[in-house]
């Protein structure tokens, strides 16, 4: 089943009905499993094809079930690699030798994301944080979650429990409003933008060439950088917008994913606001655990710093590596991983030569707090072109190029997205006030015109002329 | 140990790590308030007040705290176990 798509929302809305029967605990968790079992039944009905994914689930409940009976490091460090290592195989990472793969085709959709909540289970088991004993009916409802299988968000087991269960998230009419309005922004975002931005990129792909005069070239390069980011975020934001509104008629409550990600002031920053539940996660169960079990072993304050830049490096790096199976996303995780780990040491750097507070006023110079949005935003950029293109696409591109060019287009998109971005969020901010869209507190007759305007070119791009929203860029990983 | 006690020792603490004599360790302070409280930050006070404290945390407490009178309530938890 794509999502978001209007049988999706047909699916969610069924769900809806059948749940709002009774709000009895038992009852909105045997609806809600039944509802994930028939979701993915949606992907295959093949037993076969969903046999490695369903082997992955009992291995993770069986891990959890050891841990909470019995807590021993060992037993926790073989039970952490067994899962990494079906994952990966399952998963067909390159440094997987090809022979060990399984030779059929099979279900991997939001099997990372199921992967996260299953190690999220098994650590909290081990250390006792989750909240109580995970029954196999509470286990299926979390870790299969529908309407956030696909592609997140990865929400904790104690926050989901309370929504799921325990405190149904309230459903009046404000609340059904906002929901609606949600899912069709991210419909929209989705079906409508995202194609839109792919588009222009093709389009600006397809027009570096040789022939190109300097400028031309140098222009559709920098385009080349800037459109990726923007297309992706509609993707997945949007993808985020309707699974949260969804869940809304569900009375689950799911975590956000961005936050504005674009005005971010430094890379570290940026990670803070884009895929927020993936970061959340890994700060969580990877780099302070990591970075504290290091801490502990060289106890020096002159090095912890720079052990603080080791950690995020590596954190980035397993993000950028977690995205997919082949060298470019190694590639991409190092790009990110230096991302970090620069911008960790530029601002250790910066404090211990301005001090805090100066570092902090240069910090709220509008020129420098536009120019560090613009360079953080090419950054991401440039990282990005290891995430869609081809090895044989890149070796084009710096061929083309050259390394002088490339530094150029670089400063160019630095500078753009200084300017565009930081207008950009002041323009968002006069409107919030002016019409504010995406507040309760404009007038209903506004909202409802906005929503009906974007459902009604939902419609008409999607049924009249036939063009169903695309795939989710994040499905595939 | 009592609450309060807890407080002063986490006053100790934060303005040791952070340099600032002026902080005052209460259940409303978040690490917005904090100048330099960054994730960095956050495992160093983690680990002073695991050492003040004779305790550990786990991944998920470490991670789920949102202000300073919800540290010092775990700290008041493990304290008294």
């Amino acid at each position: 089943m794509i999502v978001p798509s209007f049988e999706f929302l047909a699916f969610a809305t069924a769900v809806a009905l059948v749940l709002g029967i009774s709000a009895k605990p038992l009852w909105r968790r045997s609806v809600l499993v039944a509802a994930n079992l028939g979701f993915i039944l949606t992907f295959t009905h093949d037993p076969l094809q969903l046999a490695p994914f369903a082997m992955l689930l009992v291995l993770g409940f069986a891990g959890v079930k050891l841990m909470e009976a019995y807590k021993r490091q060992p037993a926790f460090a073989v039970l952490v690699v067994a899962l990494l290592s079906a994952f990966c195989w399952l998963k067909n990472y390159s440094f997987v030798p090809h022979g060990l793969f399984l030779p059929f085709a099979y279900l991997t959709v939001g099997m990372s994301y199921v992967f996260f909540r299953v190690l999220h289970l098994v650590i909290d088991a081990y250390q006792e944080s989750l909240p109580a004993p995970v029954g196999v009916f509470a286990y299926i409802s979390y870790t299969l979650n529908f309407t956030s299988f696909l592609a997140g968000p990865i929400q904790f087991y104690k926050d989901y429990l309370r929504t799921e269960s325990q405190q149904p998230a309230v459903l009046d009419e404000p609340s059904v409003g906002r929901a609606l309005e949600r899912i069709i922004v991210g419909f929209f975002k989705v079906a409508i933008v995202s194609p839109l931005l792919l588009l222009a990129h093709a389009a600006c792909v397809a027009a570096l060439s040789t022939d190109a005069p300097f400028a031309d070239r140098v222009l559709h390069a920098a385009l080349v950088l800037a459109i990726f980011p923007f297309y992706l975020y509609a993707n997945f934001s949007g993808y985020t917008d309707v699974v949260i509104g969804t869940a809304r008629f569900l009375r689950l409550e799911l975590p956000e994913n961005f936050n504005h990600p674009f005005v971010s002031k430094s890379f570290i920053e940026l990670w803070t606001r884009w895929h927020i539940t993936l970061s959340l996660w890994l700060r969580t169960y990877v780099y302070s655990p990591l970075l504290l079990s290091l801490m502990r072993r060289f106890p020096s304050p002159r090095v912890e710093p720079w052990l603080g830049v080791l950690v995020y490096f590596i954190t980035f790096f397993l993000i950028g590596v977690w995205h997919g199976q082949t060298a470019m996303f190694i590639a991409l995780g190092l790009l990110l991983g230096l991302g970090v780990g620069a911008n960790k040491i530029f601002q250790l750097s910066m404090t211990k030569a301005l001090g805090r507070a100066r570092y902090r006023s240069l910090c709220g110079n509008p020129v420098y707090s536009a120019l560090s949005c613009g360079l953080t935003f090419a950054w991401l950029g440039f990282s990005l072109l290891w995430f869609w293109s081809t090895p044989g696409q890149l070796g084009g591109f710096a061929r083309l190029l050259g390394p002088a060019e490339i530094a150029l287009t670089f400063l160019l998109v630095v500078v753009l997205a200084a300017i565009v971005l930081t207008f950009g969020e002041k323009i968002r901010e006069r409107l919030r006030v002016v019409a504010p869209l995406d507040s309760l507190r404009s007038p209903p007759y506004l909202r409802a015109a906005w929503c009906t305007t974007l459902a009604v070119i939902i419609v008409s791009v999607t049924v009249v002329l036939n063009a169903p929203a695309p795939h989710i860029v994040y499905r595939a990983f | 140990m009592t609450l309060d006690a807890i407080y002063q020792r986490l006053t100790t603490i934060l303005r040791d790590v952070f340099d600032d004599d002026t902080l005052v360790a209460g259940p409303d302070l978040t690490a917005d308030q904090v100048d330099g409280w960054d994730s960095f930050a956050h495992l160093r006070v983690i680990l002073t007040v695991e050492k003040a404290f004779n305790t550990t945390f786990s991944a998920a407490q470490i991670s789920s705290l949102k202000n300073v009178g919800e540290l010092a309530e775990l700290i008041e938890a493990k304290v008294a176990k």
